[in-house]
């Protein structure tokens, strides 16, 4: 088959960015209505109580209000959860944190919704919470789910790490804590509805995944599959929250028994109070290598809290598992994950699942044990490095495209500049210098799961080419990468591709926008996809030029005969004569990475296809006195496999070294006392560090056009490389996340 | 939000009969960037009919500089102030102090005297009624400090008895240095006292049927250094974690006079006195810094969470001291 590369690796303008700029894109809580009833959560004051009685009589005859429902209005299954299902739309028995839903109020408008929601009366009775982790395992622990409040075991073991240690000639042991964050996509969660001519309910969400929504939205009604329809809105980022049913059950259960045009849009306090947080991580990490460097065993206790519901919790254990040990061979391994229900707020998916914890306990180590051995910290990664050959934790051989050696290489000059340079100490008798490294790697797609992307192309009857795709954009560009990636294979520009995104009327299930995976695997889905059409187009010119197949491409709207590229038949021409003979001209492309599941007992197995590789290089400066801490520099080598969209490779290294910075110095969500921005530092343009980003393209062969992905890689080594940075500068360490003033403050005093 | 009515005085006497007149139901309105926040999440029990707009009364926004010194009116906005090229060439400190406050969108809206009546920020206080419901403790009348067990991390490490919320203006501090006055008018008539006197640990002496009307603020000397520096934990919109203003009169490389504030770091803003007597008399050099860093926080109690506090605080102050202008 043929492919043209012009549309592949240019940074052409992204889709929608002029409806951006000018304000034309419609969010969700843009969608004008007639009449639309606004919807509110009655939520729990309470962490863990039993819902005696919930009386709306008063509430229900307030002015303006259409109708209170509660649990017994859903008519079919109240529970969801993508993994597993236990976490209802509204509550029946007992809640489980504040901010679980036990009513939802529909009203006139918004003022009439929240003063009815005031005046639900719920009547608990307060049960024992309990908000640590390991307190929730102890056997007197108040139960927050039946089954018990150990949700999920991940082990991963290779080798015989107990006895590799004795014969380590280094070994570091500590423990380290990070705590919840939240996602602050900038905007609120946001859908509408309303119910078509056919009966259809239709609703427009702010969502990460469409396909399950709808899923999700028809089990909780009981409705068949296809009375539902969800449209993706614009929508403005997610990280990992809009990956749960925020509102769009909510919006269902209201078009389903009102038929009448509804809006739910959440206030800022509501998405910091309803919506998932990042998992808070404890993790104890005992690592032991070898005079030479090299490690040889690693045992790693994690304990995961997830709050009062399952939500992503399963895939962040695992992932955590799986990427324990960081981008470095280690023989022998002894990992065990536990995820555990506590009465905090839900922890779900956030950009890493579990990654960018680990990866601040792995890189801690390795700076541990490079200063024990007396090596440099860019050595030691060097030396560990996994390369092509190489054995993970989990048994699996990497076959190819293993670039974490070339991105430590690329950093390599950078960090020695900084190196010399740190000991200069600046125009201040105050502050001092340091330089970090931090690395990662990271699994595309869902750990040891299928999770497969479909795709659709049709070609019209006129030539024009119309790609399908169930592929949420929140922002990434993933509709600009997916529309290349139909043209670089049908020999088109990008912008001759009509896309029709996100629709569940109209697109196949692409999964989730989530685990960097929609490049390679909703690309290779648009590639296949695309590649059939093409097939279908040659053959038909094979039949009329009396050529071979393999002498002929396609090139601008064309086929042509590469022998003499003056003989070309125009795809319209083609599609014409296919459509004659009844051939489809709409073609289904279908990509599912080839992993295996991961042994219960063991871990092993092949959790992912192929792995995405980064290192960054921080350079801080610290205000001894103050605490204060000042990023600098921080230098970004990614390995991409290919950028196909280069400046969107970029813009998602800048997000991604922000989010690191605010993880690393100052985010912190506080359950109960975190209400909102007012309370909930991310760091601003001002607080930002020069970033320099570096794409390392180590090809990626089962990639579409070798591409991997680098959503959450982007983010992971940030926060690592700072902390090592901050750790050089002071000569301390810091084991908790973040590293706020007083955390900087206290290991600047000991360090006398 | 809840509803309530708006109402324009046209004068501060019609707007201190409104108030009268709407008996404890009626609030003034000034920028509203802290009060509407406040109503919008419900955080005290008791919630206005009536917000009474001060933006309607004419001139007092005015900024006057006189041979004397300079008059504020109460309603001159935060970024008129940062902006002022004679505030910036006399009273640097507060230029700076305004400048400081959270964005440029808040500095339109944010008036001065909005900025010396607005409401503490401790998390526990300002908690959103609709988010599991508002917590009632010390400072709202009922209950207890949530602080003192709780997090503390940015609550007060001096002078904190019974609440340990921080006064949170930026522009307190570099008018007490600056010897401000505030006048203040009401029922009974106009009364103009020190702004040191204004604040009180619970907020300010401010009765039911007064306002601000201006403040006075006297000419400093040819001889008058200003610092103020403001440390947060985010660059910019953010509230001080500490901050220190300080106005020394500099005579022969002797420093004659002191006066030094903290913000940040107590219920109202801190006169550091103990530092001040030390640095008085004698020449600004590195130990007298030192030494009136440590005094500045001699008996601080900070509470779990805040003892960093105190290591920042020293270092401002020898700083600010230190800084040559
Ligand atoms: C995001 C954010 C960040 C902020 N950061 C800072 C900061 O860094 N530093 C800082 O100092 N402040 C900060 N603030 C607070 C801000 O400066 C104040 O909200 C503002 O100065 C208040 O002025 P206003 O005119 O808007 O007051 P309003 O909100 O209108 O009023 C505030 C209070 O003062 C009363 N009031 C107003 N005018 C008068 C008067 N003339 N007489 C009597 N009472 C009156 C009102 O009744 C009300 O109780 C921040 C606020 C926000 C929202
Ligand atoms: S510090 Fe003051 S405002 Fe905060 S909880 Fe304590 S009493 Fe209330």
């Amino acid at each position: 088959m043929t492919e043209k590369v012009g549309a592949i690796g240019s940074s052409i303008p992204r889709r929608g960015a002029l409806d951006r700029l000018t304000g034309a894109s419609m969010f969700s809580a843009d969608f004008r209505l007639e009449n639309p009833l606004a919807l509110r959560a009655v939520r729990s004051p309470h962490s863990h109580a039993r819902v005696l009685r919930i009386d709306t009589e008063e509430a229900s005859r307030m002015p303006g209000v259409a109708r209170i429902f509660t649990a017994r209005d859903i008519p079919g299954k109240n529970l969801t959860g993508i993994i597993n299902k236990d976490r209802p739309l509204l509550v029946e028995d007992k809640v489980r944190f504040v901010g679980d839903p036990v009513a939802l109020v529909a009203a006139e408008t918004e003022e009439a919704a929240e003063r009815a929601a005031g005046a639900v009366n719920v009547l608990y009775e307060v049960l024992p919470a309990v908000y640590d982790p390991a307190d929730a395992l102890a056997n007197e622990a108040p139960l927050i789910h039946e089954k018990g409040n150990l949700l999920f075991r991940r082990r991963v073991v290779r080798g015989d790490a107990a006895s590799a240690f004795s014969s380590c000639a280094v070994v570091v042991e500590e423990t380290y804590r990070t705590s919840f964050l939240e996602h602050c996509y900038l905007e609120p969660d946001a859908g509408a509805g309303w119910v078509d001519a056919d009966g259809t309910l239709v609703i427009i969400a702010s969502t990460q995944n469409p396909h399950y929504d709808h899923s999700e939205v028809a089990a909780l009604l009981g409705v068949e599959d296809g009375r539902i329809r969800i449209i993706q809105a614009a929508t403005g980022g997610g990280f990992g929250s809009k990956l749960d049913l925020n509102m769009q059950g909510f919006i269902g259960l209201a078009l389903y028994h009102l038929q009448r045009p509804v809006r739910c849009v959440y206030s800022r306090e509501e998405t910091f109070i309803a919506t998932s947080k990042r998992h808070a991580l404890i993790m104890e990490m005992k690592t032991g290598a070898g005079k030479d460097g090299r490690l040889h065993a690693m045992k790693c206790r994690i304990l995961c809290d997830t709050g009062a519901y399952g939500s992503y919790g399963i895939a962040v254990a695992s992932r955590a598992a799986v990427h324990a040990g960081g981008p470095y061979e280690i023989e022998h391994v002894d990992t065990e994950v536990l995820c555990v229900y506590t009465n905090n707020p839900v922890a779900g998916a956030m950009r890493g699942f579990g990654t960018p914890q680990v990866a601040f306990a792995h890189e801690s180590q390795m700076d541990l044990l490079a200063e024990k051995l007396g090596m440099d910290p860019f050595e030691i990664r060097r030396r560990n490095a996994l390369r092509v050959g190489s054995v993970t934790a989990t048994g699996q051989k990497l076959e190819a495209s293993v670039g974490i050696g070339e991105c430590l290489d690329a950093i390599k000059e950078s960090y020695e500049k900084a190196r010399s340079a740190r000991s200069d100490r600046g125009d201040s008798p105050f502050t001092c210098r340091g330089v970090g490294i931090g690395a990662m790697w990271y699994g595309i797609g869902n750990t040891g799961m299928q999770n497969p992307s479909t795709a659709q192309v049709e070609i019209d009857l006129d030539g024009a080419v119309t790609l399908y795709t169930g592929c949420a954009d929140i922002g990434q560009g993933s509709t600009t990468v997916l529309a290349q990636i139909a043209a670089g294979t049908l020999g088109l520009a990008p912008d001759e591709i009509r896309m029709i995104v996100a629709d569940t009327k109209l697109t196949t299930n692409a999964g989730a926008t989530s685990a960097s995976r929609q490049t390679y695997i909703s690309g290779n889905a648009v590639r296949d996809a695309a590649a059939k059409l093409v097939d279908v187009l040659l053959t038909e010119a094979v039949d009329l030029m009396k050529v071979p197949k393999n002498s002929l491409a396609v090139e601008g709207g064309f086929v042509v005969y590469k022998g003499d590229t003056d003989r070309r038949i125009a795809f319209s021409k083609l599609a014409a004569r296919a459509r004659r003979k009844g051939i489809p001209l709409r073609w289904q492309g279908y990509f599912d990475p080839v992993t295996s599941p991961l042994n219960p007992d063991t871990g092993h197995g092949e959790p992912y296809a192929t792995y995405a590789y980064a290192c960054h290089l921080a350079e801080v400066t610290v205000d001894i006195t103050t605490g204060e801490v000042t990023v600098d520099r921080v230098v970004a080598a990614h390995d991409v496999g290919r950028a196909i969209h280069p400046e969107g490779v970029v813009g998602q290294i800048c997000g991604g070294v922000a989010m690191g910075v605010g993880f690393a110095l100052m985010e912190e969500f506080k359950p109960g006392v975190t209400a909102s921005f007012k309370d909930y530092h991310i760091p601003t343009a001002n607080d930002m560090p020069e970033v320099v980003p570096l794409i390392v393209e180590s090809s990626e062969p089962t990639g579409p056009f070798g591409a991997k992905g680098v959503g959450e890689p982007a983010l992971i080594p940030t926060a690592p490389a700072v902390l090592n940075a901050l750790s050089d500068a002071l000569g301390k360490r810091i084991y908790h996340l973040p590293a706020n003033l007083e955390r900087v403050l206290e290991a600047a005093n000991k360090r006398g | 939000m809840m509803p309530f009515d708006h109402v324009n005085a046209g004068s501060p006497g019609e707007a201190v009969d409104l108030l009268t007149s709407y008996g404890g139901k009626g609030r003034l309105i000034a920028g509203g960037t802290d009060v509407l926040g406040i109503l919008k999440d419900r955080i005290l029990p008791d919630y206005p009919d009536v917000l009474i707009n001060l933006k309607t009364i004419p001139g007092m926004d005015s900024i006057k500089e006189s041979g004397e010194g300079l008059n504020i009116g109460a309603l001159a906005k935060l970024a008129d102030i940062a902006s002022s090229p004679e505030i910036k060439a006399e009273y640097p400190a507060l230029s700076l102090a305004a400048e400081s406050v959270a964005s440029p969108e808040i500095r339109t809206m944010a008036t001065i005297g909005g900025n010396l009546c607005q409401d503490v920020r401790c998390w526990y206080y300002r908690y959103p009624h609709h988010m599991g419901g508002r917590m009632l403790c010390f400072r709202k009348g009922v209950g207890p400090c949530y602080a003192v067990k709780g997090d503390n991390r940015y609550h007060a490490v001096m002078g904190g008895k019974k609440c340990f919320a921080v006064c949170p203006s930026d522009t307190a501090i570099a008018l007490c240095a600056l010897q401000a006055k505030i006048s203040i008018f009401g029922g009974e008539g106009t009364r103009t006292l020190p702004l040191e006197k204004f604040f009180t640990p619970m907020g300010n002496v401010l009765r039911s049927n007064e306002l601000v009307k201006e403040i006075l603020i006297p000419k400093p000397t040819q001889e008058t250094r200003q610092a103020f520096i403001k440390f947060t934990e985010r660059k910019p919109v953010d509230f001080a974690v500490a901050s220190i203003a300080c106005v020394l009169e500099i005579l022969g490389g002797r420093c004659m006079d002191a006066r030094i504030y903290l913000g940040g770091v107590a219920p109202m803003p801190w006169h550091a006195e103990a530092a001040e007597r030390i640095i008085k008399g004698g020449s600004l050099d590195d130990p007298t810094a030192e030494e009136a860093a440590l005094a500045s926080v001699a008996g601080a109690k900070p509470l779990k969470g805040n003892a960093y506090k105190i290591e920042i605080v020293k270092a401002l102050v020898k700083r600010a001291l230190l800084r040559r202008q």
